[in-house]
């Protein structure tokens, strides 16, 4: 398994370019403008993507740290911890995309709706996540607190799916919603928002490989540091 | 055209959040192989 997965991973930017550059193609000259947004909807195209992406990257944060837990292989672990990085830049991304957005059509950069609070909360609690990666040390016991951290967080997930209706915010349901109110009316809008949405995907995937790749060789010099100084003591 | 700098804005930030993160990743990347390579070679010769 591990030659195709390092040659899925050696092809992933030759793919990814290029369906960066059909999707940029999309967004600017094929889609046409919405009427009541006018241009600046087109930050859609990448906001929920970006917020696709650091969702999918965070369920499997969830789903690898289960296995964590479940197992103990340190696999798994590396897993996590490449996800939770890659998902915070993404939701990075969409917390900073989402207020561009905002000010010209609600009028403020920011509003506490429950969307976006629970968008901010999900961002606190992976990036609570990567500071105990960092500096909580190398000891499996913080890789299980954050396996735990890395599952309560995915949580929230769902709420943020279900917010839009359950709370009756004004973040607009961008799929479901009808076309007056913040939907996507043309066919071309969708098939820009799912092509692009297959980029972002594509481009998660291939940053994960190469932090897992970095993380492996991160993993085998602190396994030869433990190495020297188990032998220095016992010399 | 009026919201162009906010179109602009925005696209702008996704483009250079995601470069800036490769080449993160890169500069990272090439730092721990040299780490790994420098420290097989010194534990290896002690």
């Amino acid at each position: 398994m591990r030659p195709l997965g390092s040659a899925l991973a050696r092809a992933l930017p030759w793919i990814v370019a290029p369906a960066m550059i059909a999707a940029l193609y999309l967004i600017f000259i094929a889609v046409p403008t919405e009427r009541t947004q006018g241009i600046v909807q087109r930050i859609f195209y990448v906001h929920v993507p970006s917020a696709w992406a650091a969702f999918a990257g965070f369920l499997a944060v969830a789903v690898a740290s289960g296995c964590f837990l479940a197992t103990g292989r340190a696999v798994y672990d590396r897993v996590a911890r490449a996800c939770a990085e890659v998902g915070m830049v993404f939701c990075t991304l969409v917390l900073i995309t989402g207020p561009i957005w905002a000010r010209p059509i609600w009028g403020a950069w920011w509003t506490w709706d429950p969307r976006l609070t629970m968008t901010i909360l999900l961002w606190t609690i992976y990036a609570a996540y990567l500071l105990l990666r960092a500096f909580g040390g190398p000891e499996e016991s913080v890789a299980r607190y954050a396996a735990v951290l890395g599952i309560v967080g995915a949580l929230d997930i769902p709420l943020i799916r279900v917010s839009v209706r359950l709370w009756r915010g004004i973040h607009p349901a961008v799929i479901s919603a009808p076309a007056n109110e913040g939907g996507l009316a043309d066919p071309t809008m969708r098939l820009t928002l799912f092509f692009t949405a297959a980029c972002f995907a594509l481009l998660a995937a291939w940053l994960i490989s190469v932090r897992l790749r970095m993380i492996r060789v991160e993993d085998e010099i602190e396994a030869l540091y433990m190495q020297r100084l188990a032998a220095r003591e016992v010399g | 055209m009026d919201h162009f700098p906010y179109l602009f804005g925005g696209f702008s930030v996704v483009w250079i959040g995601l470069f800036l993160y490769l080449w993160s990743l890169d500069r990272r990347s090439r730092r721990a192989e040299k780490d790994l390579e420098e420290l097989r070679r010194r534990f290896g010769d002690g």
